[in-house]
């Protein structure tokens, strides 16, 4: 008797909250143009909505930090950060628990970050000096962070030896530098492939991440909404997957912030610069 | 009357009610019209604004044998030298692009000539895909090479499109596109006419069969029609539409089960529908957004508040509230009008009544004379009927003045008072159809008639016998005065006579016998002559108080007793002669011989009297028939016809003056009531100086 009635409780719960709740509000990274994010989003919400039974609203912040923010200020429930944003995140912030993680399009629950430019800026990698360079955001995995090891990595070189500039969305990295406003750029390797039909050549990749995640505030939300939200996502076959937008459509793997133990032992710089050199 | 005044009042009422409730709808129908061409009017300048920027745009920057030949580039060789030309051309429209971009054009979409997407600079992502089936427009422009433009949904949702082929170096190369964003449009279209709020909703099966599939669901059910959708405003992303302000979703609710509204959508109308939310009157105007194909794909939708409604709606209050007062004003006139009206006609009745029942003529008689009235009295006394009078001049007709004078209307008196305003009264002469004249009695108003002249109306009473009367009163007692100064005469005389002779008898011893016997006789005369005139005044007396003159009845010889008289008159009267003329035989008659004596002896003294000396007077007897008859003619002056006709009355005299014995008066008057009292007749012919003649006709015993 004692031991149902807990469970009757946290079913009762479950059954009344989504009745009483407000809607969950849920943020995705701003990686592309709002009409890409919104519309990759739109049906994974809906999805979670009619799985649920629950009401989800999509509040777009402009970029990685802002998201961040909103999130430790207690404005969010869910939010779909990379890396990067969830250490930066959970730093500060424990209560931020990684739910599921996104699958790239090869199937792995790993991505990686390029640095990117035209054909015709090939010549540049000769001397990889006082280049512009097009980055993301800066609390933004494939921004400086992923940027800064590559050029070391392969070229031994540093953004610090080139100009840089913070462009925001990946997709606009990748356009920057096809539009010959930047030599090169770095971003999301599965973002940067969608435009090789511009001329946009992949020069370097970094080793695979921890894939981008949904990540969930449980100052905001009990662990059993929690649990039911990666169930739900862990459910969802390919022909509901493939309603979803094509940068998470393509599989989901329960995560947790073990996920993340790799990625804490990479050297991250000592800081990241918020403002671009030039 | 009054009940049909009511059921007026309430029709009229009524009818007024609906005309005006008519006019205001009729006025908010025509202001809502306004609102729907505003609207439509401000949608297609929209349009044309965003036709210049993209015309300008396609001939600087497209069109442009640089980008052209770039876009040659792309569509041939390996894949990475089409990349490499796609990418160039993106990287040489993009500052072009983004400042399209500034003015609202969003998209900008280059087509292989087979319709395949090239490049999308709004969504660079995405390329390759086949667009004839999705976009006809592409396939027409491809296949027409003609500019096109329209509304058209494609797989990054709907937007008005401009299409335009591309030629370089004679080849045709494809096809370039811009697409401006409803919301693009609403802005723009809020800049030329602020104040509106705009909601674009589009055909759900369109979107269904046409956007991305990760992009459907960025549209949600309309509000205003479930066969059409909305861009889901509660995204929050830059560029997507505004959420509704509160009021509109109350007002989306409206249109949700507005029946025209769901009809009119369906059948691709233009229309604007008057709405009410919270005190507040709203226009929404529907205005369809037709593809390149003519066919509805969207409808714009704009709120704007709309105050004329309850301008309208006050107008058609007060209207109302002015109508009942005017035709409750109106109705109460009649009511009070309509009373009037029966009192009117009431008393209309009565006066026609008293007018038709009155012993006395009436007539209205209008400025000119002319008569316009008359009561039936009217008629009675003149002779004229009412439509041989009514309009025609009375005084010219029948109104005669003093000696049978004609006078001017307008030196009528009664005329010349009347148009002073003044009354007048008086005995006047009319002329009765017949001619005769009457004595009238007038009483004459002036009467204000309907047109402001004076008029009249006159009151007479036909006098004529009470002026007769009167006539016959004076002329009696200028008789008696006569008949009293004649009989104090006629009295006096004999007796005066009788006085001296008895005085000198008494006076006188010496008279001799013969003396006192010629006195005693003429005494004796004078008594009987006196005697003869208390007889006559007591026949007199006897006819005027109806009873029979008294007859003593005897057989006597007519013949004789005229023979008699005649005799007697001829010592009396030597200067006259007597031509007797009788039958041989005796005629007997039963009479009463003192009677008809009287009558020959009173014929005979006025034969003598009225005939000169010297002159002969006839007499001439003789059986007619059953009866006698006696002619007695003179050659005296004659009588006057006037006379003629009197010379039976009482105390007639044909000359005043003469106070004679036998003067009084009476012995025409007693001959002819003694001669008719023996059932005879008395008769008298006469021409003036030619003497008289009278016949004395009395039955022969067997016809009496």
């Amino acid at each position: 008797m004692f031991k149902v009635l807990p469970v009757a409780l946290l079913t009762l719960l479950l059954v009344v909250s989504p009745l009483l709740a407000e809607p969950l509000i849920f943020a995705p990274l701003p990686m592309e143009t709002p009409y890409t994010v919104v519309s990759q989003w739109k049906p994974l919400l809906d999805y979670l909505e009619e799985s649920l039974g629950i009401e989800l609203e999509i509040d777009y912040s402009l970029s990685n930090d802002e998201v961040v923010d909103k999130f430790k200020a207690g404005k969010l429930d869910l939010a779909y950060l990379g890396p990067l944003p969830y250490l930066t995140l959970r730093e500060g912030f424990p209560s931020a628990e990684p739910v599921v993680v996104f699958h790239e399009k090869s199937g792995e629950p790993t991505y990686t970050c390029a640095i990117v430019a035209t054909d015709a800026a090939r010549e540049s990698l000769l001397e990889l000096k006082n280049r512009r360079i097009a980055l993301t955001q800066p609390l933004s995995t494939c921004g400086y962070f992923a940027v800064q090891g590559l050029m070391q990595n392969r070229w031994q070189t540093s953004l610090q030896a080139n100009r840089f500039r913070y462009l925001g969305p990946h997709d606009e990295v990748a356009l920057a530098v096809v539009r010959g406003e930047f030599d090169f750029g770095g971003l999301k390797t599965a973002i940067a492939r969608k435009y090789s039909h511009l001329g946009l050549t992949i020069l370097a990749e970094s080793p695979p991440f921890p894939g981008l995640a949904l990540v969930a505030n449980s100052q905001r939300l009990a662990p059993a909404r929690i649990e039911a939200i990666r169930r739900a996502l862990l459910a969802a076959d390919a022909d509901i997957r493939r309603q979803w937008g094509d940068n998470i459509r393509h599989g989901v793997s329960a995560a947790s912030d073990q996920n993340y133990a790799g990625m804490r032992q990479l050297p991250l710089p000592a800081s990241i610069p918020q403002q671009g050199n030039f | 009357m009054r009940l049909a005044l009511v059921v007026i009042f309430l029709v009229v009422w009524g009818l007024g009610l609906f005309a005006l409730h008519s006019r205001w709808q009729e006025k908010q129908r025509l202001r809502l019209a306004e609102h729907t061409s505003v609207v439509a009017t401000t949608y297609r300048a929209s349009i044309a604004m965003f036709h210049l920027t993209t015309e300008t745009f396609i001939r600087q920057v497209v069109q442009r044998p640089d980008v052209l030949e770039t876009f040659a580039r792309g569509l041939r060789g390996t894949e990475a030298q089409r990349s490499q030309a796609r990418g160039e051309l993106y990287r040489r429209l993009a500052a072009a692009y983004a400042d399209l971009d500034q003015h609202g054009v969003h998209q900008l979409h280059f087509h292989s000539s087979e319709s395949h997407s090239f490049l999308r600079f709004h969504a660079p992502d995405k390329f390759g895909d086949a667009l004839s089936e999705i976009r006809p427009s592409v396939g027409m422009v491809n296949r027409d090479r003609q500019a096109i433009f329209g509304f058209e949904i494609g797989r990054f949702g709907l937007g008005f499109r401009y299409l335009y082929p591309l030629l370089y170096q004679e080849q045709h190369l494809g096809s370039v596109e811009t697409g401006v964003t409803f919301r693009a449009i609403s802005e723009a279209m809020a800049r030329i006419d602020p104040g509106r709020e705009y909601l674009l909703t589009l055909r759900r099966d369109l979107v269904e069969r046409k956007v991305f599939s990760d992009q459907r669901k960025l549209y949600i059910d309309s509000p205003v029609h479930a066969d059409f959708l909305i861009e889901d405003p509660s995204l929050k992303i830059p560029g997507a539409p505004r959420p509704a302000i509160p009021v509109l979703r109350q007002l989306n609710e409206q249109l949700r089960r507005h029946a025209e509204v769901q009809s009119g959508m369906l059948a691709g109308a233009s229309f604007s529908l008057a709405l009410s939310h919270a005190n507040d009157d709203w226009a929404v105007s529907f205005v369809p957004a037709e593809n390149i194909s003519g066919e509805n794909v969207a409808y714009l939708v704009a709120y704007s508040h709309f105050p004329v409604v309850a301008e309208l709606r006050r107008e058609y209050y007060a209207s109302f509230v002015l109508l009942s007062l005017v035709l409750a004003g109106l109705a109460g006139l009649s009511w009070r009008l309509l009373g009037a009206h029966r009192t009117l006609r009431r008393d209309a009745r009565q006066l026609q009544a008293i007018t038709e029942t009155i012993a006395d003529g009436l007539y209205v008689m209008e400025h000119g004379g002319q008569i316009s009235l008359v009561n039936p009295a009217f008629e009675n006394i003149l002779g004229y009927r009412a439509d041989e009078i009514v309009g025609r001049v009375g005084h010219d007709l029948f109104h005669v003045h003093d000696g049978g004078r004609e006078l001017p209307q307008a030196d009528c008196p009664i005329i010349q008072a009347t148009q002073k305003g003044a009354s007048y009264h008086g005995e006047e002469l009319f002329r009765h159809k017949n001619g005769q004249l009457l004595t009238v009695e007038l009483d004459c108003q002036p009467l204000n008639l309907p047109d402001g002249t004076a008029g009249s109306v006159t009151a007479f009473r036909d006098i004529s016998e009470r002026k007769a009367a009167q006539l016959r009163l004076l002329e009696s007692d200028r008789i008696k005065g006569e008949f009293i100064a004649t009989a104090s005469h006629e009295l006096r005389t004999p007796l005066t006579v009788i006085q001296g002779y008895l005085e000198l008898l008494l006076t006188n011893e010496e008279l001799s016998a013969d003396q006192v016997h010629e006195i005693e006789t003429v005494v004796y005369d004078k008594a009987l002559a006196l005697e003869r005139i208390v007889e006559d005044l007591l026949d007199v007396s006897r006819i005027e108080a109806g009873r029979p003159i008294h007859l003593d009845y005897n057989e006597v010889d007519m013949v004789r007793e005229i023979s008699t008289i005649v005799a007697q008159f001829r010592k009396e009267s030597p200067r006259h002669r007597f031509a007797l003329r009788l039958p041989e035989q005796p005629v007997v008659l039963s009479i009463d011989k003192f009677k008809i004596v009287q009558v020959l002896e009173n014929l005979l003294n006025n034969a003598v009297k009225f005939s000169p000396p010297d002159t002969e007077i006839r007499l001439s007897g003789e059986q007619v028939g059953d009866r006698f008859e006696l002619r007695i003619s003179d050659q005296g002056i004659g009588i006057l016809p006037e006379d003629q006709a009197h010379i039976f009355d009482k105390f007639h005299r044909v000359d005043n003056s003469d106070t004679a014995v036998g003067g009084f008066g009476l012995g025409l008057y007693l001959a002819k009531r003694i001669v008719e009292a023996h059932a005879g007749e008395l008769q008298v012919e006469s021409e003036l100086g030619q003497g008289a003649t009278f016949t004395l006709s009395l039955p022969l015993p067997d016809a009496s």
